[in-house]
């Protein structure tokens, strides 16, 4: 009988599971998958900032990065190759949300922020992500997106860049603009009390 | 910030991720990749990809000119082209869809011959192996699978066969999910008559129950070996191995686990639901018995496209009240029930999900099933 994924040794590196999946054992794919679904998950939950969606989005990246596996150069690169892949999943269900809105098909839905940032939180943390995500729904889809990357995951600009595909000066363009709003948001905000 | 806490800002934005909700994803993907594979498209992705398009009225309105066009191409009748053909199925599963919409899923190491097909009369020769007929039944029609010295014709939907050897000899076992079939000797005389959950092995007298009997849809079932709890309804698949069925009854609750699991992820989806369900059957007291039933929903959601067996199989979970893959089961039947077309039940039962998991990720989802919102 076959190994059990479960029993795969959990000290195999991504290139050998990539190697493996690539010679099409799925065990490897499985391991590759609970390895990062937390990863993706998380990363697409806090882009979205909800969880509707969210298991599309897992099962799209992940069937995406599957299906170009043997396109990935550096299979020690996976994590941040497959981050690239969720991102830009992500991207596109933000923007399709966002058209049907538009056309009057989907209901705009506020964040709740009361599910989506954990309580064992610190004040500060709340605070500052309360303001990101009170805002992000007023924000242009690159704006967002970076704003995320940079406020909540901690990316550097290059990152960002390297994750979402535009170009360093877009992100930057972009990331000036959110975070002015964000600056005016919070001043509206202590003004008001 | 950053010296406030050692933890990530992005430590505390993260989604529910429980082991239910992992194995979903992973067996939507799964199926997806072998779909991908083989160069078709998996029916979880299918559905989620028209779902996904479904307010977009143009691409909807092609949507369902497109499946009018394939459901009238299912729906001609037999094809003479196929009589004479050979499925050899070697070391893979395989499914045949026949021009009528009905839908054989062959066992590994299955011979099949299509010894005609045409509008009056589809028969098949098993020389060896397993396999399940989902068939599309139609008066005008007969449906015949010819195995060893009997013949097994359908008279409604759902019905498996295996031949074997035996002591010597070539054993034929039949076995009835759904409808009806009668067994006939070589001299055409009916020797069983069988209705779902009765199993029939030839050279036995009477007809044989192998297992327990099982369940239509919805109802009771006698109980299962099961100190605490009665045995909730799940009803069979089909036996792709009754050699398996009897080896099962050796492996403990872990092995006979590991392999239903084993036959999931290669791709043998019948031996996988009988494993699951034999699971379930023998050890309703075991902590993954929920898992088992939904998993088996799952495969005969997905892979063996019978939804009513799949809304049982989920019922199943249901029967468990703190089991930890309720939830997901309760949204995994409201699907099943809506590729049933029972808009009725549907509603229903979407409408009790909503109200009982207002919160769940899957809300969304559900929502959107059976003429939802």
């Amino acid at each position: 009988m076959a190994e059990p994924v479960t029993r795969l040794d959990p000290r195999r590196s991504d290139a050998a599971l990539v190697t493996a999946a690539l010679e099409g054992d799925e065990r490897a794919k499985e391991a590759l998958f609970r390895r990062y679904v937390g990863m993706v998950s998380g990363l697409s939950f806090r882009l979205l900032g909800r969880d509707e969606e969210l298991e599309d989005i897992v099962q799209e990246s992940f069937a995406q990065a599957f299906g170009a596996l043997h396109k990935l150069e550096r299979p020690q690169a996976f994590a941040a190759w497959l981050s690239s892949i969720v991102t830009r999943v992500t991207i596109a269900t933000i923007r399709r949300r966002r058209l049907l809105a538009r056309l009057g098909l989907l209901r705009g839905e506020p964040v709740h922020l009361e599910t989506l940032i954990a309580s064992t939180a610190p004040p500060d943390v709340v605070a500052e992500l309360t303001a990101v995500y009170g805002l992000i729904a007023k924000l242009p889809v690159k704006e967002r997106v970076v704003l995320i990357l940079r406020r909540v995951e901690e990316l550097s600009l290059e990152e960002v860049a390297a994750q979402t595909g535009w170009s360093l000066a877009t992100v930057k363009r972009a990331l000036v603009r959110a975070e002015g709003l964000l600056d005016v948001s919070r001043s509206r905000g202590e003004e008001g009390g | 910030m950053r010296s406030v806490s050692r933890r990530r800002i992005a430590d505390f934005v993260s989604p529910a991720l429980s082991e239910a909700r992992i194995t979903r994803m992973w067996s939507a993907i799964a199926d997806a990749e072998r779909a991908r594979l083989q160069g078709s498209e998996s029916p979880r992705s299918a559905a989620r990809r028209t779902m996904r398009w479904r307010a977009a009225p143009i691409l909807a309105a092609a949507l369902v000119a497109a499946a009018l066009f394939l459901g009238l191409r299912l729906r001609s009748p037999s094809s003479p082209a196929m009589t004479g053909l050979v499925i050899d199925t070697g070391a893979a599963v395989q499914e045949v869809s026949l021009p009528d919409g009905s839908i054989l899923s062959l066992a590994a190491a299955t011979r099949l011959r299509v010894l005609s097909a045409t509008p009056h009369e589809v028969r098949l020769r098993l020389d060896r192996g397993s396999v399940i007929c989902d068939v599309v039944h139609r008066e005008e029609r007969r449906f015949v699978v010819a195995a060893g010295d009997v013949e097994v014709e359908d008279r409604g939907t759902r019905f498996a066969v295996d031949v074997h050897p035996e002591a010597n000899r070539e054993v034929v076992e039949v076995r009835v999910e759904r409808g009806a079939v009668e067994v006939r000797d070589s001299a055409q005389s009916v020797v069983a008559t069988l209705k779902p959950g009765q199993d029939w092995k030839s050279g036995g007298p009477e007809p044989l129950r192998m297992e327990q009997p099982l369940a239509p849809l919805g109802s009771g079932e006698p109980a299962a070996p099961s100190a605490s709890a009665p045995a909730p309804s799940v009803p069979a698949s089909a036996p792709a191995h009754p050699a398996s069925a009897r080896s099962a009854r050796a492996l403990s609750p872990e092995a006979l686990f590991d392999r239903a699991t084993e036959a999931r992820l290669a791709g043998r989806h019948a031996d996988a639901a009988a494993d699951f369900e034999r699971f379930y059957r023998r050890f309703p007291d075991d902590p993954r018995a929920g898992l088992a039933a939904y998993e088996l929903g799952r495969i005969r959601l997905g892979s063996l496209r019978d939804p009513e067996g799949a809304a049982a199989a989920f019922e199943a979970v249901l029967d468990r009240p703190s089991d930890p893959f309720r939830e997901d089961a309760e949204a995994a039947r409201v699907e099943a029930l809506a590729n049933l077309d029972d808009r009725e039940a549907c509603a229903r039962a979407r409408d009790a999900f909503l109200a009982r998991y207002p919160r769940s990720p899957q809300t969304g989802r559900v929502a959107r099933l059976c003429g939802g919102p």
